[in-house]
């Protein structure tokens, strides 16, 4: 029945170990376990051993009961979110109004300056065209 | 995560969230609360920690409420969120040292066990302890514990595995020092 060095057996107290909660176990893995007990202590400590242990996680779980703020700061968080996410949103549009502002009054400031040696020239035109009339 | 008929209970509500209603956001947050912060705190070992995951996880599911293919599958969505901002948070403690030297040795009292418990789950792999501690002490099924750490079934076995086997040596290395 057992070959506590075969692998399938093994496999079994393993399976037995990481599958079953020791009220799920049958009658037979009872007597499996019991079998191995008998003729391979060694393999069965090992396997107590890690019984004991996982008692022992499952005896340490933490079960907190949420503080009295937890919906209210929930909440709020959902709220700065919301924001943060509209403007993530909103932010790519503008910051593109933002440079074609810029660019719009740069486009403008050029043409303004374009425009004014053009003046100057007119005005310095008039001078040449009258430089020394008479007084009547 | 939870049966077929809480998970029809969740669409519901979802649908109403969607609507922009408070109050099913308060229910829906009602519902799940106390198990995330659970999950939470077992996973991190610290329950203020484990509220302030629990409250982003709910923040991004509900940003993501819209784009959800299927809203069964809410609640599984929520729980993989909340195991994965934790999983983050344990890499980014691990660079820092566990402080456990003033421990008091370990004599077998509840609450003693249960700070040596804390200190071997610091010794344990983020992905191990995270896998340990869906299945042993949330006692979810593979399937719960595959899709809430996003990996194959597997992949979860074989990990269930090797962190039983790990911490049934620190434990009993534990045990033997003392």
């Amino acid at each position: 029945m057992f070959d506590w060095r075969g692998r399938r057996d093994r496999k079994r107290i393993e399976v037995i170990g990481r599958d079953m909660r020791p009220e799920q176990r049958s009658e037979e893995d009872l007597a499996f376990l019991n079998a191995v007990r008998m003729k391979a202590p060694d393999l069965f400590e090992a396997f107590e051993a890690e019984e004991d242990a996982m008692a022992e996680l499952r005896g340490a779980a933490l079960n907190p009961v949420p503080s009295a703020n937890f919906d209210a700061n929930l909440g709020r968080k959902l709220r700065v979110s919301a924001v943060r996410d509209s403007f993530r949103y909103w932010s790519p549009a503008i910051i593109g109004a933002g440079v074609a502002a810029i660019a719009l009054w740069a486009l403008l400031q050029s043409m303004v300056q374009t425009s004014v040696p053009v003046q100057l020239q007119q005005q310095e035109a008039r001078r040449v065209v009258f430089p020394s009339l008479p007084n009547p | 995560m939870q049966g077929n008929e809480a998970a029809y209970e969740d669409v519901r509500w979802i649908e109403r969230v969607r609507t922009g209603d408070e109050a099913a956001l308060a229910t829906l947050v009602a519902r799940h609360r106390a198990r995330l912060i659970r999950v939470a705190a077992n996973i991190l070992r610290d329950p203020m920690e484990a509220e302030d995951v629990a409250q982003d996880a709910f923040i991004r599911a509900f940003r993501e409420i819209r784009n959800l293919r299927d809203d069964r599958a809410f609640s599984g969505y929520l729980y993989r969120i909340c195991v994965r901002l934790c999983m983050d948070r344990l890499r980014s403690r691990r660079a820092e040292p566990a402080e456990f030297d003033g421990v008091v040795p370990h004599q077998g009292s509840r609450v003693e066990n249960r700070v040596v418990i804390e200190k071997l789950l610091q010794l344990l792999p983020p992905d191990l302890r995270t896998t340990l501690v869906l299945r042993e002490i949330e006692q979810m099924s593979y399937e719960e514990v595959a899709q809430a750490m996003n990996v194959p079934v597997g992949t979860v076995r074989s990990r269930l595995h090797t962190a039983r086997e790990r911490f049934r040596d620190l434990w009993l290395q534990e045990n033997r020092d003392v």
